[in-house]
């Protein structure tokens, strides 16, 4: 049975962790966009013709991180590398703009990595989630 | 105030801000039957135009969407819900079917990855959001190889 006191101080208690403050994020913002930057920017230093517009999107929204002088990754590789990455930080940002921008990053980057495939003659349709972690 | 009021007041309270947020914005229940009902009718519209003589790369996403929609509904049993029922063809995915067309196919793609970048900031669940994520980018690769097989 159910005594009007739980049930006032069930409703109290719904009211005051309604009104209590947001959680805070572990995770910098900042720090998952620059490793997603640095990731995009390996694709560009393989070659990847699409990277350089997906860089210039992370800048604009404040990630920074240095170009690599070279990687020894193709750009199918790094594609599908930066494709996995956006994904991820996908998985540790929740607020929307962060999910939106990752959320173009990912169909962007995961239609280079299918491109990239096709023109190399190797079947572009292997994984129905592309970018899934290994 | 009377015990009686405070009570009504507390319990109406609690049940109203749900309702609120669901005005705010869709739950992550709501949004992941969507997409399975999207997947559902893409499947079903892929398989009649396969067996209208569709391109031979529908095959390969058909078997794809039949993926999305197994880990789809993997997603929903870890909410609580259940796989929805195969519903109804709307017009994209009946055009698809009455066609057969690479042209019909990319207009199908095109909804599905405008509906996953959508869905994308009302998921809450780290794991979900990820699967969502591999799926919209499912979706787009679907709509570049159809845009090179059309042309």
């Amino acid at each position: 049975v159910v005594t009007r006191r739980a049930l006032l101080g069930a409703g109290a208690g719904a009211l005051l962790a309604g009104c209590g403050p947001p959680k805070a994020t572990a995770t910098s913002r900042r720090e998952v966009l620059d490793e997603q930057l640095r990731l995009t920017q390996v694709a560009v230093a393989a070659g990847s013709t699409r990277a350089p517009a997906r860089a210039k999107k992370l800048e604009a929204a404040g990630a920074t991180a240095s170009a690599p002088a070279a990687t020894s990754l193709t750009a199918y590789e790094a594609e599908r590398d930066a494709l996995a990455g956006y994904v991820k930080a996908i998985g540790r940002l929740r607020d929307a703009d962060s999910r939106t921008l990752l959320g173009e990053l990912v169909v962007d980057a995961a239609e280079s990595e299918a491109q990239l495939a096709h023109d190399a003659g190797q079947d572009p349709l292997t994984s129905a989630f592309p970018g899934q972690a290994a | 105030m009377r015990r009686r009021e405070l009570l009504l007041a507390a319990a109406g309270l609690t049940l109203a801000a749900p309702a609120a947020a669901h005005a705010a914005a869709p739950s992550e229940g709501g949004v992941l039957v969507d997409l399975m009902t999207r997947e559902q009718r893409a499947k079903l519209a892929y398989a009649a135009a396969i067996k209208k003589g569709g391109p031979a790369i529908f095959a390969g996403i058909r078997a794809n969407e039949s993926d999305h929609a197994d880990a789809l509904t993997t997603e929903l049993a870890a909410i609580g819900l259940g796989r929805p029922l195969p519903p109804r063809l709307d017009a994209t995915s009946q055009q698809l079917a009455d066609r057969a067309d690479a042209e019909s196919a990319i207009k199908l793609e095109d909804e599905l990855v405008d509906a996953y970048v959508q869905s994308l900031p009302h998921l809450q669940d780290a794991k979900i959001a990820m699967t969502v994520a591999t799926i919209l980018a499912s979706h787009a690769q679907h709509r570049l190889l159809l845009g090179l097989a059309a042309s």
